[in-house]
């Protein structure tokens, strides 16, 4: 009787850590997506920053920060785009681990806008680094060592939908490869809304030509906009993009004194609720968009 | 002025040449000067050699510039090179390296090495799998 009891209990815990969920938060569309991916049916996850939200914008709700406490890990992509990060981790105390998904990636570094917009000068660094497959595939083995230290029981799960998606990612970065290829060099001038898009210029030859700076509460001078006029005239740039969350205004009036089209909106600061519901979803549209517009 | 037809003569000759004046402008050959900002000063061609080198020859293979298939099909032997005449703009041109292996073969390496005369322009070596889809730059002017 003894021995079955044992054998029911031993069953019943086992049952019970096998459906225990590890608890992730996440701060942005890229990291929910990764984290989706990597951590398939064996994480409750928390997607904090909902598609079409600006990451430069938001800022937490007191029922987010409770979330927050609540979750294990909290995935964040760093480089100063989440604002708010030290107070929330402050507010949530010690209990939360905050994972760093692009700690280990290279920053790019800017030229600051000009003074007077509520963020630091001289350079900055670029925190739009999932414009590059590379480094998303990055991320994705950092959430997987996160994931398997915080629920080490699921390590082979977890290491096998790592695989799997950078398996993906493979595939995406070869189809991206031949898109752009199809563009000539000259012809790769991308004029934008704001300056989100240097990883994937660094990684394809493009130049950027942002109306805005790093964030998008950047305002554009009208020195700068004058700029943008003449370059597009002189080097013949065909389209120039706005952005999913961004109001295309200045863009318009620069498309009136150019001539150049409105090549279409992209998704600079994170996924949409149409056709970029996932990280390979938005590059696929972005890469289309841009190379069609310029072609 | 009657008993003077040269008088009557001069004053025809310098009607006439009034007259030539704008007659002559709407008519000419013009040659118009094309503003700065639309001159396109065509890159002259340039014969290129591209030599590939593989750890283990591909099942399939191409090469392409833009819309243009320079090569494809066939499996190339290990080293395989292809003359290339290509006008290449100070922004470079980009090279689409292709090629695929059996789903059991091991790692293996790609070399492409781009010449211009005795220069190398490019000399880069890609690592992988089963398959290969590279750009390749030719940069736009000679690296000393």
């Amino acid at each position: 009787m003894k021995s079955i009891l044992a054998i029911l209990l031993t069953s019943f815990f086992s049952l019970a850590a096998a459906h225990a969920e590890l608890k992730v938060a996440s701060l942005s569309t890229i990291t929910t997506d990764i984290a989706k991916n990597v951590g398939g049916d064996k994480i409750d996850l928390f997607p904090l920053v909902k598609a079409g939200v600006d990451p430069h914008e938001f800022q937490p709700t007191p029922s987010d920060v409770k979330k927050i406490a609540d979750a294990s890990l909290v995935l964040f992509t760093g480089k100063h785009i989440e604002g708010y990060l030290t107070k929330l981790e402050e507010t949530v105390g010690g209990k939360v681990q905050f994972i760093d998904t692009g700690a280990t990636i290279n920053a790019l570094t800017m030229a600051a806008e000009e003074p007077g917009h509520g963020h630091s000068h001289g350079t900055e660094e670029d925190p739009h680094w999932w414009h590059s497959i590379k480094n998303v595939k990055k991320a994705t083995a950092v959430v997987r060592d996160a994931f398997i230290k915080a629920d080490a029981a699921n390590k082979t799960v977890y290491e096998k939908n790592a695989a799997d998606y950078l398996a993906k990612l493979d595939e995406l970065q070869a189809w991206a490869t031949e898109k752009v290829a199809e563009l000539p060099r000259a012809k790769r001038k991308l004029v934008t809304s704001h300056d989100a898009f240097q990883y994937l210029a660094k990684d394809y030859g493009f130049t950027v030509h942002p109306v805005q700076g790093i964030s998008t509460a950047d305002e554009p001078s009208s020195k700068k906009v004058s700029a943008l006029i003449v370059l597009i005239k002189k080097q013949g740039v065909k389209a120039v993009f706005a952005e999913n969350i961004e109001n295309p205004k200045v863009l318009t009036e620069i498309t009136k004194e150019t001539g150049a089209k409105l090549g279409g909106e992209l998704y600079a600061d994170g996924l949409g609720d149409e056709e970029a519901t996932t990280y390979p979803d938005m590059v696929r549209y972005n890469l289309t968009t841009i190379v069609g517009g310029l072609k | 002025m009657e008993g003077r037809p040269w008088v009557r003569i001069a004053l025809l000759l310098i009607g006439f040449s009034l007259l030539g004046v704008p007659v002559w402008s709407m008519t000419r050959e013009k040659r118009l000067r094309p503003a700065l900002s639309n001159v396109v000063i065509a890159a002259p061609a340039q014969q290129l050699r591209v030599i590939i080198t593989f750890a283990e020859p591909p099942l399939s293979f191409s090469l392409k510039y833009l819309d243009e298939v320079l090569c494809e099909g066939a499996a190339p032997d290990r080293e395989f090179s292809y003359n290339w005449e290509i006008a290449v703009p100070p922004e470079g041109v980009d090279l689409l390296l292709k090629a695929g292996w059996p789903p059991s073969a091991p790692k293996t390496a790609a070399r492409v090495e781009i010449f211009r005369d005795d220069t190398r322009l490019v000399d880069q070596t890609f690592w992988t799998q089963n398959s290969l889809v590279e750009s390749v730059t030719v940069p736009g002017t000679n690296p000393e």
